[in-house]
């Protein structure tokens, strides 16, 4: 729990700062495929056109898995604070119970 | 132990998968650039429909054998499978804009993806505002498998209606004109590998801490009770 609370926040972090921000400059220059998919209908012939679509298909991404780690990350935490909140709920009944006797 | 291996394998898929995507796959003919999209937004809903099957799954086996295990993991699997569904339809209205001109069309696809987007919100929202916990479970476990109906749906539309979604470019229903480069298709699996172990790895830290969840409600309720 606390691994995935700590090193998998950094590595998402990480990995979406690599995929969003370091790698896209290397596509532009990168050769022509021989297949294609459906004609599109709003094309346009610049190589770097659309790179900012495919930057926030990213961006979003990463920013959708970083924040659901971290809200289980807000999530453990409450539970933890739970778990000590029933440890000294039990203490002072045990504690008590002994008096009574 | 086994999870941290679940984690570090998703992340080496994920790190060769960017790699693909940016520096070895060839650009596409006339989608040009905003193609790359594809790596992400195909994995994405394949993980989206395999966690509502996930989901429907659980929930029968839940209502059948009354092991709170099952339950822990259809809840666990529709709450990453609502965050799968949520990135298909942004996704997707990133890639149609540059390509279609619009940002979202009714077609067939993307409605039958909207559905699937709203079965797990309704599962949500039926398990977090019912009072009577039983009931509950049982009423999102029909929502559940409605959902698992309509994955398939989402599947098979493009090959049963033609509309603006391209039809399928791998499988056994693939259409024959639109087959994929080789390095498209290996960045293809590559990416959907990456993101299926990630899927499982989420998955499985969301139902271990699922259970403890249900520990600590069970402990409150006999903690009331003692007062």
């Amino acid at each position: 729990m606390h691994l995935m609370k700590f090193k998998f926040l950094i590595v998402t972090v990480l990995l979406g700062v690599l995929s969003v921000v370091v790698f896209p400059a290397y596509v532009v220059g990168i050769p022509y495929s021989e297949t294609h998919f459906a004609a599109p209908t709003n094309q346009n012939s610049s190589p770097d056109a659309n790179l900012d679509y495919l930057f926030a298909v990213f961006f979003l991404t990463w920013l959708a898995f970083f924040g659901y780690i971290f809200f289980l990350s807000r999530k453990l935490k409450s539970m933890e604070k739970e778990v000590v909140l029933l440890k000294n709920f039990i203490k002072n009944n045990e504690s008590s119970k002994h008096l009574d006797v | 132990m086994g999870k941290q291996i679940f984690l570090l394998v998703s992340l080496v898929f994920i790190l060769i998968t960017i790699y693909m995507i940016f520096m070895w796959v060839p650009t596409e003919l006339n989608l040009g650039i905003s193609q790359r999209i594809f790596y992400y937004h195909v994995p994405l809903a394949w993980v989206g429909m395999i966690s509502i099957f996930v989901v429907g799954l659980s929930s029968v086996v839940h209502l059948l054998t009354k092991n709170n295990k099952w339950d822990a993991i259809a809840y666990s699997a529709a709450e990453i499978g609502v965050i799968f569904a949520t990135l298909i339809l942004v996704t997707g209205a990133l890639w149609a804009k540059p390509a279609w001109g619009v940002w979202w069309s009714w077609d067939p696809k993307l409605t039958t993806t909207l559905i699937l987007w709203f079965i797990y919100v309704a599962y949500l929202m039926v398990r977090s505002y019912s009072t009577d916990r039983i009931a509950a479970k049982k009423y999102a476990s029909v929502v559940a498998v409605i959902g698992a109906i309509d994955a398939p749906l989402i599947y098979l539309a493009s090959v049963w209606w033609r509309n603006l979604h391209p039809r399928l470019n791998i499988g056994p229903l693939s259409d024959s004109d639109s087959s994929l480069d080789s390095k498209m298709l290996l960045t293809l699996l590559i990416s959907t590998i990456a993101f299926t172990i990630f899927y499982i790895y989420l998955l499985s830290e969301r139902i271990k801490m699922r259970k403890i969840e249900n520990d600590l409600d069970e402990v409150h309720r006999y903690a009331s009770n003692e007062i």
